[in-house]
Order: structure tokens, then C-alpha cells, then sequence
């Protein structure tokens, strides 16, 4: 009698919770439990996020900054078409930060020049104060 | 269209754009005192990724950037785009 009991557990706990997304998930999940790295072939990259932070102590972003991603060749761009700034990596995090110095050099150049800039580059420095908030 | 960093660097010269290394090469367009135009390029020799966006910077159609890195668009010329796009 005991021993059915255990059986029944066992089976119980096999189910699993909820089907699986994707593949992908699946595989990762099987190689996960068998101690195995898993390379994926599928390249995750998403096609836009909103860009909350810069990593300056310097500044501080109030309205998030759209970003848009491509890939082109082996490089992840970043754009920012708003601003009409962009950056590049590897892969999506460095895209990001490339993007995120870039957007800080052009906030810190149009502000110490802002007297003297043209139509296109006024109305960027216009959306950055919109955005972008000095400490 | 591609764009490698010897053209990109042709080009910013020939329209007499100024220039700071600052990790990147930055260069921008100034005209009578007024800054119009900035774009940057990565380090590094060879093909430049971002040449869509690179190219927005400028301010040129494809066209006009092919022909310039043809050398048949100079300084006036590329200020007589500008003026056409409003930027002046």
C-alpha cells in the first residue's frame, strides 16, 4: 500500500506547470538540468525599448528616449531617431551603452554651444531638455 | 551603400567639417558661426556601420553622399544642399 502512494507523487510532480514558450525556452531548460551550455541559435534581439538612464551621474533622464534596433552585418545598432544618435556593439547591450555615451557627448556639446546652433541641431537640444535633466 | 572610415574622413575634410577624437571621431559643420550639422565615426579603419545614420547627420541623400565621396561635391556645394534642406 505505501509503495503505490509514492508512486503516485512521483508521477504528480513529472507534470510539468505550464507548456513551454518557445523551443528555444525548451532547450534551454533541458541543457539547464543536464549541466550542458546552451548556444542558442536564435539571435533575441528586440526590435525598439525605452531608454530610462545614461549611467552619467550628471544627468538624469525624466522622459525615456525611444530606442529602435537593427541588425547590420555581425553589429547591433542603436538608434535613437528622435535624437538622430546612434550606437553600435556586438550585441544589444553594448549598442546600448555606445548609444547611451553618445547621447551624453551630444547633451554636454549642444548645451556648452547652444547660443550658436542651427535650425536641426536647436530643435534636438530642444527635445534632450525635454528629456534629460541636469543634477 | 557602404562607407569605409578613409572615405567618411575624405569627405568631413573636404567640406571643412571641424574635429575632436574623443573615443570616437567627432566632426561637425559650422557655418558663419552657426554649428548645422555634427555626425561622428567609430575608431578603426575599414567599413563603418551606421552609414544610414551617419549619412542622416550630413544631412545628404545617398546620391549626394555617393558623389561626394566621389570628390565631385566641394564645400559650396554641400552648403548649396543645406540651403536647399532649410538648414541655413
Amino acid at each position: 500500500m505505501p509503495r503505490t502512494d509514492i508512486k503516485v507523487q512521483i508521477q504528480k510532480e513529472s507534470q510539468p506547470l505550464a507548456p513551454f514558450r518557445d523551443e528555444a525556452n525548451n532547450q534551454y531548460l533541458i541543457d539547464a538540468l543536464k549541466g550542458r551550455n546552451y548556444h542558442s541559435q536564435k539571435i533575441m534581439t528586440p526590435d525598439n525599448i525605452l531608454l530610462g538612464t545614461l549611467r552619467d551621474g550628471r544627468i538624469r533622464v525624466i522622459t525615456p528616449i525611444k530606442v529602435n534596433f537593427t541588425r547590420e552585418g555581425k553589429h547591433v545598432i542603436a538608434e535613437a531617431v528622435e535624437l538622430d544618435e546612434f550606437g553600435f556593439g556586438d550585441n544589444t547591450s553594448e549598442a546600448i551603452v555606445d548609444l547611451q555615451r553618445a547621447i551624453t557627448e551630444l547633451y554636454f556639446n549642444l548645451d556648452k554651444e547652444r547660443s550658436r546652433l542651427g535650425i536641426d541641431l536647436k530643435r534636438i537640444w530642444d527635445i534632450l531638455q525635454e528629456k534629460i535633466l541636469k543634477r | 551603400m557602404t562607407i569605409k572610415a578613409h572615405e567618411f574622413d575624405r569627405v568631413i575634410s573636404k567640406f571643412k567639417f571641424k574635429t575632436r577624437d574623443s573615443g570616437d571621431l567627432l566632426a561637425w559643420f559650422e557655418y558663419k558661426g552657426k554649428i548645422i550639422a555634427r555626425t561622428r565615426r567609430s575608431k578603426g579603419s575599414g567599413e563603418l556601420p551606421m552609414q544610414h545614420s551617419i549619412r542622416q547627420q550630413m544631412k545628404l541623400n545617398e546620391d549626394q553622399l555617393r558623389e561626394a565621396i566621389k570628390c565631385t561635391i566641394n564645400r559650396q556645394g554641400y552648403i548649396r544642399i543645406l540651403h536647399e534642406k532649410g538648414l541655413l
